[in-house]
């Protein structure tokens, strides 16, 4: 992560906050860019799986009927 | 006879049957092991001694008048989050340090219902949230080098059953809080099936991933423990409606012969060397033990973890979004847990909720042909208290630590972690992962390990002068 990045980043942060009535300390916003920007690559890849919009949609209902059903796809 | 609170649920009630101690020795050994050691382990927030006396004193009846229950006489602690009916429960919390519930959590009074007797409620971090420190009441310290933390946030269940303070615990597991400390403490723990055990009365963190189970030192307890909590109630509607199946007997069934499968990548990626050296040593003494283990591909388990996460911070947000207008009066863990949860994505949490069901897919997939999947418990020894970063920050410690537990916290398959053996004078420990609703096999696998093994029976050398 680059250093303007981060610094960029922590404003927006801080911006998000203020917008929701919140202020956190400058080394909470640090914390919260360094916890996002770690993940970021795997949450860009993970928004590219392919989900159906045709099948219906009942999550979390249909996760759950795989645990109830042993991990078994019905 | 050893001392007897060194001794597991099952010996302990094999020895009440046989009328050769009582329960109230039990408790008894218990209290003075507490009084012994705690003051280093600081593991009880709250002693029940004469509560626990007395429950023994009937359970003491019980066993004369042939009427004894399930855990009839058993000493057990509940991890703080887990509401005892005029009992502080005070979630790790100066928030909740007068919190006294009026009703018992649905598996608290399953315990009671069953004879356990009730001695301790037991330390966590704030809300359940991880980390190595409490400002309220201090940190919990690891029984193997108390300089080390315990893990969490089941941390007071993991010092109090390595130390012989009870033998049984409840510990919760949202990312890994019942398995790191297990792993670091040298006990046995189980996550059981999301929904296995109804969490009614259980301070949340996130409904999606949040599981209670068993910290206990040996597989027999956790079935036998689990045996006790698991099983619908309806102030949980995520509980499932399964029958619960008695698994005591899937621990005298043949492993010989069970194939388990070994994912690698994500798994192994980050370990310590020492750990990875012996992880190796572990899959060595499985197939010793006359089982067989085949790699299987699990190339996408990073999505499931970081899906996992986008779960986690909106739902932790959502329950406990009232203490973000005082958030630096929380300790460091929750602080930067519920600090990270505002710049979630509304579509990110959808998304991850939507791809659970894509990576329960692919587990089923991977696990075609095997009974289990092993994998290391944890990625390192139990780091110092003073290595766990004190903004909160949990990029590196929290996102590494729980790099092996999440994943199954997000498809709510059942995990069971074992000790295996020592590095450095510090435990370290197996994950076996088994089918939703299968612990019996995960019960079969384990109680082989165990019985061909003795890394379960070595106990912390702070016991040596008690």
């Amino acid at each position: 992560m680059t250093e303007r990045f981060a610094s960029d980043t922590a404003e927006l942060y801080d911006q998000i906050a203020a917008q929701q009535g919140l202020a956190f300390a400058p080394e909470r916003i640090a914390a919260a860019v360094a916890t996002h920007e770690g993940m970021r690559d795997a949450l860009l890849r993970l928004r590219q799986a392919p989900l159906s919009f045709i099948e219906p949609v009942l999550e979390p209902a249909s996760a759950l009927s795989w645990i109830e059903n042993g991990g078994v796809t019905a | 006879m050893s001392d007897m609170a060194d001794l597991t649920a099952t010996e302990l009630l094999g020895l009440f049957a046989a009328g050769s101690a009582s329960p109230v020795d039990a408790v008894q050994a218990c209290i003075r092991r507490i009084g012994a050691v705690d003051d280093q382990l600081n593991a009880v927030l709250v002693l029940l001694a004469d509560d626990a006396l007395a429950s023994a004193r009937e359970s003491e009846r019980r066993w004369r008048d042939g009427t004894a229950r399930p855990l009839e006489g058993v000493p057990y602690g509940l991890k703080d989050i887990i509401a005892t009916a005029g009992v502080p429960t005070t979630g790790g919390s100066a928030l909740y340090r007068a919190n006294v519930p009026d009703t018992d959590a649905a598996l608290a009074a399953r315990l009671a219902e069953a004879g356990g007797v009730r001695l301790a409620k037991l330390h966590t971090f704030e809300f359940a949230s991880g980390g190595a420190d409490n400002r309220t009441f201090g940190p919990c310290r690891n029984p193997w080098d108390t300089s080390r933390t315990t893990g969490g946030s089941s941390s007071g269940s993991g010092a109090a059953v390595a130390a012989g303070e009870v033998p049984l615990a409840i510990g919760t597991d949202t990312g890994g809080s019942i398995r790191i400390p297990a792993a670091y403490c040298g006990i046995t723990g189980l996550k059981p099936t999301f929904g296995r055990v109804p969490r009614h009365g259980v301070m949340g963190l996130s409904w999606t991933l949040d599981h209670a189970g068993p910290m206990v030192r040996s597989v027999a307890d956790a079935a036998l423990m689990l045996g006790v909590i698991a099983g619908r109630d309806p102030r949980d509607p995520t509980s499932s409606a399964r029958p619960v199946p008695d698994y005591v007997p899937a621990l005298a069934a043949s492993a010989r012969g069970m194939v388990l499968g070994r994912p690698r990548g994500w798994f192994e990626d980050k370990l310590q060397p020492e750990v990875a050296e012996a992880f190796e040593r572990s899959v060595g003494e499985l197939v010793a033990g006359g089982m067989t283990v085949v790699d299987v591909e699990l190339p996408d388990v990073e999505l499931w973890d970081v899906a996992g996460w986008s779960v986690m911070y909106p739902e932790a947000l959502s329950l406990h979004g009232g203490h973000m207008h005082d958030i630096e009066s929380r300790d460091a863990m929750h602080a930067g847990m519920l600090t990270t949860a505002p710049f979630v994505q509304a579509s990110d949490y959808l998304l991850g909720l939507r791809y659970r069901r894509i990576a329960q897919e692919q587990l089923e997939t991977a696990m075609q042909g095997v009974a289990a999947l092993v994998t290391p418990a944890a990625i390192s020894v139990a780091p110092p208290l003073g290595a766990i970063s004190s903004t909160g920050d949990s990029a590196d410690w929290l996102l590494d630590a729980t790099r092996p537990s999440m994943p199954f916290n997000y498809t709510g398959n059942p995990a069971l972690c074992l000790p295996a053996g020592l590095v450095d004078g510090l435990p370290v420990s197996v994950q076996l992962v088994g089918r939703p609703h299968d612990e019996s096999t995960l019960f079969t696998l384990g109680a082989a390990y165990q019985a061909t093994t003795d890394h379960h029976t070595v106990r912390p050398g702070l016991l040596a002068g008690v």
